[in-house]
């Protein structure tokens, strides 16, 4: 029994653990968006397309 | 305690995907459309001339929205797939350890399939991914000839029905699992559950042949250097790469897949003594049917074959992008890698440290679906122009269909944040919407099947009169990509115009819309279907079973 819920405790502290600093370096060196979107020009009467997808 | 390990762990790793987008409002991206409130149009049951892709999924939502917001429908239906999916896996395998089970539910739970579809925007596929394990449940029961299992069935498979994958998937699992001794009852009862979606299609006039373009467009893709079996045996190798997680490019993952095939497979010998060799074959066989589906147009020969097929038989198109029948594959080898796990561990000292990795490898694997998938999942409010058109079109008296311009499926708003949405204007507008059906892969066009659209967009090319195609509004969409040509604006009225949609009313008499297919049929089939899931859940719930069962043990008593 105390087997188990140390594996639990270890699963969520190392779920924790991963996810956390993974989040902390992502938030920290993702672009800033809204810079971004100020300078976009409207997109909308300046032909192209959206894709689905892409391989 | 122990009990509560596995819907422990599935609830967390729930929490751990879904948390940054639990507040109000609505997580869009590529397929995944809610509504606050979605109107039951036509196109919901499948009678309009649209492909019954998402019936009756579209009807679920709009009975569902009209008594729960829709931002917390989605929120609790995201949730329900990732905890339900888990704990249904961890439940299914045949041990008495816990953490055994716990093993299978991370493995089920954090899937390659399960995040590209999320990412995808494909809920209503990973509802019939969830419904799964519970299936093969209640099909195995069925199998023993427990009672009321054939009740557990229907009500297991019926969530899934709600979209034609989903219910194919369900509804064989279940055939299969539950054994040819019951095909007389669970083979009629797959077709009864799956007519929603089956009866609109085959009653639909122009039939549901597909455009063979599709077949290169979404075959199965490798998902780094090892080839696209090896993707799809790692339950991953989606089409779109947009939506892959950035993880399944490491160079590990082919080496780690092959691992864990290793390992399934002996966990799956366990299975075999402890289920049967039986059941566990079927199990197993289908899983490896989905994975050569799923390969199959990437084989020599095999996008000339699935190219013939999709012109030429109806409905052939489901087989198109084939990674969705992979999820048959994603029972076996969770339930066999956690049961080897568990053989393995019979030779090592350190047991608890065993289940500890096995738990953690594939989060460890695959970190980015962790976090919204590393905030690629974002909630949104729809700015008001929305509420402001659908009030208008509700309360207005003019007849007639919306048409959304630009023609495109997809859009990119800045307020999404740019990312790539299907148009939500069908399910948000209280009228018909016809959004264009052809979708873009790689800047390539795949045609799609509704003749109406086509003659619509002949006609917004020519610049003709959309009210003899029984078009009655144009709400222009702003902000997003494609081309609004202006003199087809300049035959419209302007009813509305707002920093993100305007509204258009098109002048004129306008002419009654195309015919769907036939709706009485349609709708007798969904009351059909209705009564025999609310009998099913009667069956569980109230006494009667038990009265029976009771009564004929004390008859064989006497």
């Amino acid at each position: 029994m105390s087997t188990l819920i140390a594996a639990i405790i270890v699963v969520v502290a190392g779920l924790g653990l991963a996810t956390g600093g993974v989040y902390v370096l992502v938030e920290n060196t993702k672009p800033d968006s809204n810079i971004q979107f100020e300078n976009a020009p409207a997109p909308n009467n300046t032909g192209g397309v959206v894709n689905y997808g892409t391989k | 305690m122990r009990r509560y390990a596995v819907p422990g762990v599935s609830a967390v790793l729930a929490l751990l995907v879904l948390m940054p987008v639990l507040g109000r409002g609505f997580v869009l991206n590529y397929d995944m459309v809610f509504a606050p409130r979605q109107p039951l149009v036509p196109d919901s049951l499948g009678l309009g001339t649209s492909v019954a892709r998402s019936v009756p999924a579209d009807a679920v939502m709009a009975v569902l929205t009209s008594v729960v917001p829709g931002d917390v429908l989605q929120k609790v239906i995201l949730f329900l797939i990732l905890f339900l999916g888990s704990w249904g896996a961890g439940r299914l395998v045949p041990t008495e350890s816990e953490a055994v089970r716990v093993v299978a539910a991370v493995w089920y739970g954090w899937s390659a399939y399960l995040a590209e579809r999320l990412l995808m925007g494909h809920w209503a596929l990973l509802v019939a991914y969830a419904c799964l394990p519970w299936v093969a449940a209640a099909a195995l029961a069925m199998r023993r000839t427990e009672p009321r299992a054939f009740a557990k069935v229907i009500v297991a498979c019926a969530p899934a029905c709600i979209t034609p994958t989903g219910g194919l998937l369900a509804v064989v699992l279940a055939v299969v699992c539950a054994g040819k001794q019951a095909f007389v009852i669970t083979v009629p009862a797959a077709v009864l559950l799956n007519l929603p979606w089956i009866l609109p299609s085959v009653l639909r006039p122009g039939g549901t042949l597909s455009s063979p373009d599709g077949v290169d467009a979404f075959a199965a893709r490798a998902e780094n250097w090892a080839t696209p079996v090896l993707s799809v045996l790692g339950t991953g190798g989606i089409w779109n790469a947009e939506v892959t997680p950035d993880s399944r490019a490491m160079p590990l993952i082919p080496v780690f897949v092959l691992f864990s095939l290793v390992v399934a497979f002996v966990g799956l010998r366990s299975l075999a003594a402890r289920w049967g060799l039986a059941p566990t074959l079927s199990l197993v066989l289908l899983g490896v049917a989905g994975v050569v589906l799923a390969v199959f147009t990437t084989l020599p020969g095999g996008d000339d074959v699935m190219r013939w097929a999709v012109t030429h038989i109806p409905g052939a198109g489901l087989l198109r992008d084939s990674q969705k029948w992979v999820a048959w594959w994603a029972l076996p080898l969770a339930a066999g890698f956690a049961l080897g796990v568990q053989a393995a561990s019979k030779y090592l000292s350190n047991q608890a440290g065993l289940i500890v990795v096995a738990t953690l490898m594939p989060v460890l694997t695959m970190p980015d679906l962790a976090w919204g998938a590393f905030q690629r999942l974002e909630t949104v409010k729809y700015p008001a122009d929305w509420q402001e058109v659908r009030s208008l079109l509700g309360e207005d008296q003019q007849s007639g269909d919306v048409l959304t311009l630009p023609l495109s499926a997809f859009r990119q708003f800045p307020w999404n944040d740019n990312r790539t949405q299907l148009d939500p204007a069908p399910r948000i507008l209280p009228r018909t919407t016809v959004i264009d059906d052809v979708v873009a892969v790689n800047g390539r066009p795949v045609a799609g099947e509704d003749r109406r659209v086509a003659e619509i967009r002949r006609t917004v090319e020519t610049n003709g009169n959309l009210a003899t195609l029984g078009i009655g509004w144009v709400l222009v969409e702003h902000r997003t990509p494609g081309r609004v040509d202006p003199a087809v604006l300049e035959r419209l009225r302007l009813e509305y115009t707002g920093p993100w949609l305007s509204l258009y009313r098109v002048p004129g008499m306008i002419a009654r819309s195309p015919a769907g297919a036939p709706a009485l049929p349609v709708v007798a089939a969904d009351c059909v279907v209705l009564a025999m899931i609310g009998g099913a859940l009667l069956w569980l719930v109230l006494p009667a079973g038990r009265f029976i069962r009771r009564s004929r043990s004390r008859t064989a008593e006497e």
